[in-house]
């Protein structure tokens, strides 16, 4: 290290260094960007670990939904997760069935489910927001007004000490 | 979100909460029961996090798996971190002690500043150096930043580490996030410091460099 250079290390930090660090920063974040997503998944992880909760499997997506004909135009979803417990099926539908004017990404959509498991306390969650219901007896149960978004499910099953179930994140 | 805006002009220490401060704020309320606020506190420092495990070189893919069990640690520890001021400097030494453990694992090279009892010369950096990017990338830069990336880049690789990190953290933090990355009392903070005296004498005698 040069004499300059010593000097320059024991001075106190000053304006133009905050401004060199400000510069090094922004750089860094155009070059070398978090990964998109990333926090997202972290939560998800963390999530888990304080549930200590088992993963559902996604085990089929039909964006097309089961009625096949054309003029079936809201989307509908269908979706089905299981685990060695249990398996849920949602169908996810657009209340913009008679108004096809409507753009579908406006509103919020009806998600009818079942759950293998009657009684089962099903938790949906989008976003910030977190809806919950209990499925009847035969393990059938309806959230309305679900906004649009990735949202995952916890399911948990009646039975003292039984593991919370949470499904991967879907599109809703 | 705050994070990303300009300590520049900050007077002094109390004028506005430190990264170090908010975390303390989100991670206390976290252990108080209100549990979205682990949500804050990932926002809040995954991306210090992140540019602690480049740093240290990893690939992309490693450093995402090292900050993601991190915040693992932390979750399963969250009752031994005594000060909650103490959480970012945990996390960037919990991000730092695992990105030594893929990179020993993987049989690559560990950055020298974890192996104090080896002489420390500019030849034991000059390794795969996994965490550069592609210098097509550079080109999306400023000219400006084009400018400091080159000088960056001719520090040595520890100075290179612990400017990135505490670029992303306020200058009341400077002394502790430079502990946690294992670097010197006095690398930075209060003073300047050898590393950013390096780059600062770099950039002054460039005639064609302008921090604006």
């Amino acid at each position: 290290m040069n004499p300059d250079e010593s000097t320059l290390a024991s001075e106190p930090l000053d304006t133009l260094d905050e401004q060199l660090l400000l510069t090094v920063r922004n750089m860094h974040a155009r070059l070398d960007p978090v990964p998109s997503g990333l926090t997202e998944r972290i939560k998800f992880e963390l999530t888990l670990a304080a549930l200590h909760a088992e993963i559902a499997e996604l085990q089929q997506l039909s964006p097309a939904g089961v009625r096949g004909d054309e003029t079936t135009y809201a989307p509908t979803q269908s979706v089905t997760f299981t685990t060695s417990r249990l398996s849920l099926m949602v169908t996810v539908t657009a209340p913009s069935d008679d108004l096809l004017e409507e753009p579908a990404a406006q509103g919020t959509i009806t998600v009818d489910g079942w759950v293998t498991i009657g009684g089962t306390v099903v938790e949906l969650r989008v976003g910030d927001l977190s809806l919950t219901v209990t499925a009847d007896e035969h393990g059938r149960f309806v959230l309305e007004g679900v906004p649009h978004g990735p949202g995952r499910f916890v399911l948990r099953p009646p039975g003292e000490g039984e593991r919370p179930i949470i499904t991967p994140s879907v599109e809703l | 979100m705050s994070i990303d805006s300009p300590t520049a002009g900050m007077p002094s220490a109390d004028a506005a909460p430190t990264l170090t401060r908010r975390a303390a704020q989100a991670f206390t309320a976290y252990r108080d029961g209100e549990r979205d606020w682990m949500g804050e506190l990932v926002d809040l420092l995954t991306p210090v996090l992140w540019h602690t495990a480049r740093g240290q070189r990893l690939d992309r893919s490693s450093a995402e798996d090292v900050v993601q069990t991190a915040w693992i640690r932390l979750v399963e520890h969250a009752d031994a971190i005594q000060d909650p001021q103490a959480v970012l400097g945990w996390l960037v030494t919990t991000v730092r002690r695992e990105a030594w453990r893929v990179l020993r694992q993987s049989g690559r090279a560990v950055p020298t500043d974890d192996l104090p009892e080896e002489p420390a010369g500019p030849s034991a950096a000059r390794s795969v150096d996994a965490g550069t990017v592609d210098p097509a990338l550079v080109a999306v830069l400023h000219e400006g930043q084009q400018q400091l990336w080159h000088h960056v880049k001719a520090l040595p690789q520890r100075c290179q580490a612990l400017l990135r990190v505490i670029a992303f953290v306020d200058r009341p933090d400077y002394a502790a996030l430079s502990e946690a990355l294992g670097m010197p009392v006095g690398s930075i903070g209060p003073t300047r410091g050898r590393c950013l005296a390096k780059l600062r004498a770099a950039l002054l005698a460039d005639p064609t460099w302008s921090p604006s």
